[in-house]
């Protein structure tokens, strides 16, 4: 029983039927003069209006990346200079914060914004750390560690009222075809999307950009993708996220209420044991994603005892004495016991209720066995 | 005229009536280590060479030649007929820079020059051969060598590449290496290797407490550390039951005092079994709870019959992980998996154990089954 969507989704069969009939027929280089290879810019193109039309991106462009590790890799480095200075949140998947740390490290100019305990960016933080000065934000639209939401469209608007010339970029990755995306009243300048996230392939992610222009590339070869991604496109790739983007949000009131279902039960089952746990998930989060700590508990050992179940939960925590902890607990306020006994729950849109169930008696059994092999 | 790499031994030039048996291992093992190299590998007086080898791999066979432990230094040569002209012809077409100076060694005393004499004669013809170089006697760029041997063959070379000495493995007793998934553990074992010994490895593994990425690190360890000590087998132990019998029985700061006793007790059993001579671990004294002298002797204490060797006990911490980094293990122990001698740490292990309180708690055990439970777990696998 696989439960660790946030991670990765099984790709939708009706992708897989897509892509393997054009894989038959148009293999070709979409940079080949000849009509064969305009006919798959062309499908391209077409892939790239359908994300746009589907999130109501009324102007601008995307981009295609190879995952959304490169697209928020393209959207800071591309984006942050020298005399800029850029406010990222500190719960950031890698990809970004890495990045920024990164940055932070080579001398530009890059503070972090704090989280509250519910996991969202401090709205306090945010308000006293954006300044006039600041060129450039980057805040995640859910949490990949707890499915908190932030309010993207508040703090872009109260970005753009400090410095209307703001550059807001949002990771997206566990948003699009979840939850409700709607770039033009988010109004933010990029916005990262995944494949994989949605039950498409994986090595294809992108970046929506309102201005091109203000994007420069960190990748240089062949210019493909307005010179920002050179590299042969990856039609099938391409087009197994357009699919996922064009079914995720056209079933996404559907699935929203699955995911709901699922984590209610999963709730239900855990409240009705006698367990002492610690949910690290708000009720407004996105109901894809439930962080659930055991404090005392090593999650990685809960993991590989359920392991032995096969059943395949996520870890929130990194559980090694030489590495424990987890930014993103730790800056929500975390004690160390609930860092290190976190797990992370995601469902799918064919997860089902029944399957929770049986997930959650069984991780309440493994809990309890635990408990009761390190009892003195 | 015939490209070569010359080999010279260190060590076992002491040997007495039994440096053949020393010479021969240490001949095997270059032999073994060159596997899948198209070359040959030739005994000559008091050194070996490689030869009928396509120069491309060149650099393949001396990196694979800096793991054999025997080894001194070696020597990419150029192998002439001892002949006034070869020699002469050879060596003006010899292209240099900077600064250089010849150095003749004359073994065969029939050569009808001295080394003195020749090297100058060698040097004026490098001048006239090569513009804006300069003679340096002292600190050289290339120090360019001629060894001119009794068999009729000279030698001309101007690089030595250090080997990592030591005796050839297999020239003395064999060890069975407690393996952690640590930084010093990896580098005991080739320590002793490095002095000739063959060794097997124990790991204990306490799944679920630890990782299978965990048990995997101890793999790509063994695999690291085997281009220098051999193919060897690692005996994994599955040491769960144990861990957790001791925790709910036992007093907790002596877990680890207690769990280390237990391990020397399966380590001396598997040994015997296996036909290891000796118990090596990479214990440093003072650097954790259970690396005291107290600690250490109670330990100890468990071992009938078998001596333990424990290579790094006076090293500074700094030397092992530079020894480590050399080996190329550093970098594969730092990765964040714990092994089992993490897990249910107590938060103060007992520093200065005592004896009588050791065999108290381990009188609350059923001993006998759970050593023997462990020994029936074990999972061999070949490295």
């Amino acid at each position: 029983m696989f439960f660790d969507n946030a991670s990765t989704t099984k790709i939708d069969s009706r992708i897989i039927e897509n892509i393997s009939e054009l894989n038959e027929v148009f293999f070709y280089n979409p940079g080949g003069l000849y009509s064969k290879g305009r006919k798959v810019k062309e499908l391209i193109n077409d892939c790239r209006h359908k994300i746009m039309d589907k999130l109501n991106a009324s102007d601008g462009n995307i981009v295609f990346t190879g995952s959304a590790t490169e697209a928020n890799n393209l959207a800071l480095r591309g984006t942050i200079k020298k005399n800029m200075k850029a406010l990222v949140s500190v719960g950031e998947h890698p990809s970004v914060y890495n990045t920024a740390i990164e940055l932070r490290q080579q001398g530009y100019k890059v503070e972090f914004l704090c989280l509250d305990s519910d996991g969202k960016v401090d709205l306090e933080d945010f308000r006293f750390k954006m300044t006039d000065e600041v060129d450039f934000v980057s805040i995640m639209h859910v949490s990949n560690e707890t499915g908190a939401i932030n309010d993207i469209a508040e703090l872009v608007s109260i970005a753009r009222d400090i410095n209307p010339n703001v550059i807001f970029h949002c990771d997206g990755v566990q948003a699009v075809g979840k939850i409700k995306v709607d770039i033009d009243e988010l109004d933010v300048d990029m916005y990262t999307m995944s494949a994989h996230k949605i039950y498409g392939m994986k090595g294809v992610g992108a970046l929506y950009v309102r201005d091109i222009k203000k994007l420069k590339t960190i990748m240089f070869g062949g210019g493909q993708e307005f010179g920002l991604r050179s590299g042969t496109e990856n039609l099938i790739g391409i087009k197994s996220l357009s699919d996922a983007v064009d079914f995720a949000v056209s079933e996404l009131d559907d699935n929203f209420k699955n995911a709901c279902n699922c984590k209610l039960k999963f709730l239900e089952v855990l409240q009705s044991s006698d367990l002492d746990y610690v949910l690290n998930s708000r009720n407004g989060n996105s109901p894809y994603i439930v962080s659930v700590s055991f404090p005392g508990c090593r999650a990685e050992t809960l993991l590989n005892m359920l392991d032995d179940e096969e059943v395949y939960v996520g870890n929130g925590s990194a559980c090694s004495s030489k590495n424990s902890g987890n930014r993103v607990l730790e800056n929500m306020g975390l004690n160390k016991s609930v860092i290190e006994g976190n797990l992370r729950i995601s469902f799918s849109k064919d997860t089902s209720v029944e399957d929770v169930e049986k997930m959650t008696i069984l991780l309440c059994d493994v809990v309890k066995k635990y408990r009761e092999n390190v009892k003195k | 005229m015939q490209e070569i790499i010359l080999i010279r031994y260190s060590e076992i030039f002491l040997k007495g009536k039994n440096f053949g048996f020393f010479e021969k291992k240490l001949y095997d093992n270059i032999v073994d280590s060159l596997q899948g190299v198209d070359c040959n590998v030739v005994r000559m007086n008091k050194r070996f060479y490689v030869e009928n080898f396509d120069n491309k791999f060149r650099r393949k066979i001396i990196d694979r030649l800096k793991c054999v432990f025997g080894i001194c230094s070696m020597s990419p040569a150029v192998m002439l007929d001892t002949d006034l002209k070869t020699i002469n012809d050879y060596v003006a077409s010899i292209k240099l820079n900077g600064t250089f100076r010849v150095t003749v060694n004359r073994a065969d005393k029939r050569f009808p020059v001295t080394s003195p004499d020749y090297s100058r004669a060698l040097g004026g013809i490098v001048l006239s051969h090569n513009q804006g170089l300069t003679v340096d006697l002292h600190n050289p760029d290339t120090n360019l060598c001629v060894d001119i041997r009794e068999n009729g063959l000279t030698f001309v070379y101007h690089e030595v590449i250090a080997g990592r000495g030591g005796m050839p493995v297999g020239t003395s007793g064999s060890g069975l290496l407690l393996l952690s998934g640590g930084i010093d553990s990896p580098v005991a074992g080739y320590m002793m290797s490095r002095r000739g010994m063959p060794i097997n490895a124990i790991h204990f593994h306490s799944y679920p407490y630890t990782s299978e990425a965990a048990k995997e690190k101890v793999i790509d360890l063994a695999r690291i550390i085997k281009k220098y000590t051999g193919p060897f087998k690692l005996h994994i132990v599955s040491f769960t039951k144990i861990q957790e019998e001791l925790h709910k029985k036992c007093a907790s700061d002596y877990m680890i005092t207690l769990m280390r006793r237990i391990m020397y007790r399966i380590a001396e059993r598997l040994a015997k079994n296996i036909g290891c001579q000796s118990i090596l671990t990479g214990e440093n004294l003072g650097q954790v709870a259970s690396q005291t002298v107290e600690s250490m002797t109670v330990t100890n204490a468990v071992v009938e019959d078998l001596p333990i060797f424990r290579p790094l006990i006076s090293f500074d911490k700094e030397d092992i992980t530079s020894i480590a980094k050399d080996i190329g293990t550093y970098d594969t122990s730092i990765l964040p998996y714990e092994d089992c001698c993490t897990v249910f740490l107590p938060k103060y292990p007992v520093i200065k154990p005592k004896m009588e309180k050791c065999i108290k708690e381990e009188s609350k055990l059923d001993l006998e089954e759970l050593i023997a439970g462990a020994l029936d777990s074990i999972e061999i696998i070949d490295i």
